[in-house]
């Protein structure tokens, strides 16, 4: 069947029976708001929880009989480990600029200080939070080596973050993913469902399958890719409102902007969620309903 | 042009509906295949168009064996043969040009023939004047000028007419026969599976005679007597 014609009968089924088009786009734009919704909370919470990865660190106080050099000679060490993403050596002298910039609205505080008590440290962040504590370890096993801190409840609770989002990521999009193709197979279906004997007429009069078919898969490809420019756009519309309440939800990673590129690439994959969905959704309800 | 040889049919639960048709039709003919309901009509007129497949026997469309046509050869097999059926089939959603049309589509003829031949063929059957109605504002007469319409449009071999008169009135059953013949004297080889018996003894064509699914009589020129 030439396209211009399976257009033709495209355009006058969705003429005909503008109702069912409009609910099957209507479902259809639903599932992917939700999709959409559950993108941008799993993008802002993967920021949140890089944010916290990153700071996520160990910091090793050595005792003043330490030298300089020894230190620097064990911070060349550990950047060579393959465990560590960077090392930051903190002089005691440096410890006191740090004190004196957060403390410079309490003079008495600062004048109390006369000589500087803040040890020498490293600054060690691994490069998975899982090594963090290993490495806390081997810190805390060494000599001259005052104290070790890292914040390890902080840290487990990353961690089951980091696994709660990605199962549940995994999850929720499987069932979104059944859900879409069960929507579609319903609305699709219905919509095929009354064509059932125009089907066998067609095929009667010597129709061949991809006469038959052609327009109904285009109509799936059609309340697709409506459905997923429709539900972009309200996104669009709705996003200086969606992004302040994400960026509360999760303040800790700071401000979040969504930039163009992130939303194009937002609308690139909706289309072609939106065309997999509605070719896959017509495919399967035509199986379903027209026995073929 | 059709021939059935030794063609039996029966369905899983053991209803024979046919046993032992041989048929010989030949091209430019115009056949009655006449019997009580129940005879095995619509069941022979099925097998020629491979709705269904006998459980025995071979069938012959010209030179292919139709119980043999692969599945995805089988368009081209029904596009040859042009099909009355009885309810009409017609589709709904569709205006009278569009229902003739769609017999031209399905064999990608291009739009400007369709164009052409579709008012041809409704003119043919006298339903230029109603080219943008949709089926239910047609009556029972009507719709089957347009179920023949469609069947002749992509110009078949064959015509065949499956009990075309059973839902409508006497008067517009002559004019469904009529037009028949005119199709028949144009060429096209007619059958028509009717129990009619006023209908096949004043027009005096051949006449098959079935009855409980099998050939009990065929005469070149025939009556039907109940």
């Amino acid at each position: 069947m030439k396209f211009d014609r399976t257009i033709k009968v495209l355009k006058s089924n969705l003429s005909r029976e503008p109702y069912i088009a409009a609910s099957a786009v209507a479902m259809l734009t639903i599932t992917f708001l939700s999709l959409n919704l559950f993108v941008l909370s799993l993008y802002f919470s993967h920021k949140a929880l890089n944010y916290l990865s990153d700071k996520a660190q160990i910091s090793v106080f050595f005792s003043d009989v330490m030298a300089r050099e020894d230190i620097l000679k064990l911070k060349e060490k550990y950047e060579k480990d393959e465990r560590v993403q960077s090392v930051r050596y903190v002089s005691k002298e440096d410890a006191l600029k740090i004190f004196t910039e957060i403390s410079k609205d309490q003079p008495a505080l600062l004048e109390s200080v006369t000589t500087n008590p803040l040890p020498a440290s490293l600054e060690i962040k691994a490069k998975e939070l899982s090594q963090l504590s290993p490495l806390a370890d081997e810190f805390s096993k060494m000599e001259n080596v005052d104290d070790v801190r890292f914040y390890k409840d902080v840290i487990d609770k990353f961690k089951k973050w980091v696994t709660i989002v990605r199962v549940s990521s995994l999850v929720y999009l499987s069932v979104l993913f059944l859900v879409s193709i069960s929507t579609v197979l319903m609305t699709i279906g219905i919509t095929i469902h009354g064509k059932g004997l125009e089907v066998e007429i067609l095929k009667l009069v010597g129709a061949t399958d991809k006469y038959v078919k052609g327009p109904l898969i285009l109509q799936g490809v059609f309340y697709g890719i409506t459905a997923a420019f429709i539900s972009t756009v309200i996104i669009f519309i709705a996003l200086p409102f969606i992004v302040p309440i994400l960026n509360s939800l999760f303040r800790s990673a700071g401000t979040i902007n969504l930039n163009a590129t992130v939303l194009f690439s937002m609308l690139f994959i909706e289309l072609i969620f939106g065309i997999a969905l509605g070719y896959i959704g017509s495919a399967l309800a035509i199986r379903k309903y027209l026995k073929y | 042009m059709i021939k059935f040889e030794d063609v039996s049919k029966s369905y899983e639960n053991g209803t024979q509906v046919l046993e032992g048709v041989n048929l010989v039709i030949l091209p430019k003919e115009f056949v009655f295949i006449v019997g009580p309901s129940g005879a095995g009509k619509t069941t022979l007129v099925k097998l020629l168009i491979r709705e269904e497949l006998p459980t025995t026997g071979s069938i012959f469309f010209e030179d292919t064996d139709v119980t043999k046509v692969k599945k995805n050869l089988l368009p081209s097999l029904r596009r040859k043969i042009g099909v009355v059926f009885q309810d009409f089939k017609l589709l709904d959603s569709k205006t009278v040009f569009e229902n003739v049309a769609v017999s031209l589509e399905v064999v990608e003829r291009p739009e400007g023939e369709i164009k052409q031949v579709v008012p041809n063929v409704l003119n043919l059957v006298s339903l230029l004047n109603k080219s943008e109605c949709f089926p239910y504002q047609l009556s029972g007469g009507e719709k089957q000028r347009l179920a023949i319409a469609r069947a002749l449009a992509h110009e078949p071999k064959v015509l065949i007419a499956d009990e075309p008169t059973g839902n409508i009135d006497p008067v517009a059953s002559d004019e469904v026969v009529h037009l028949l013949e005119k199709i028949n004297t144009l060429g096209t080889t007619v059958i028509m599976a009717t129990h009619e018996v006023g209908i096949v003894n004043r027009m005096k064509r051949r006449v098959v005679l079935m009855h409980d699914g099998k050939i009990v009589k065929d005469e070149k020129v025939g009556r039907y007597e109940v």
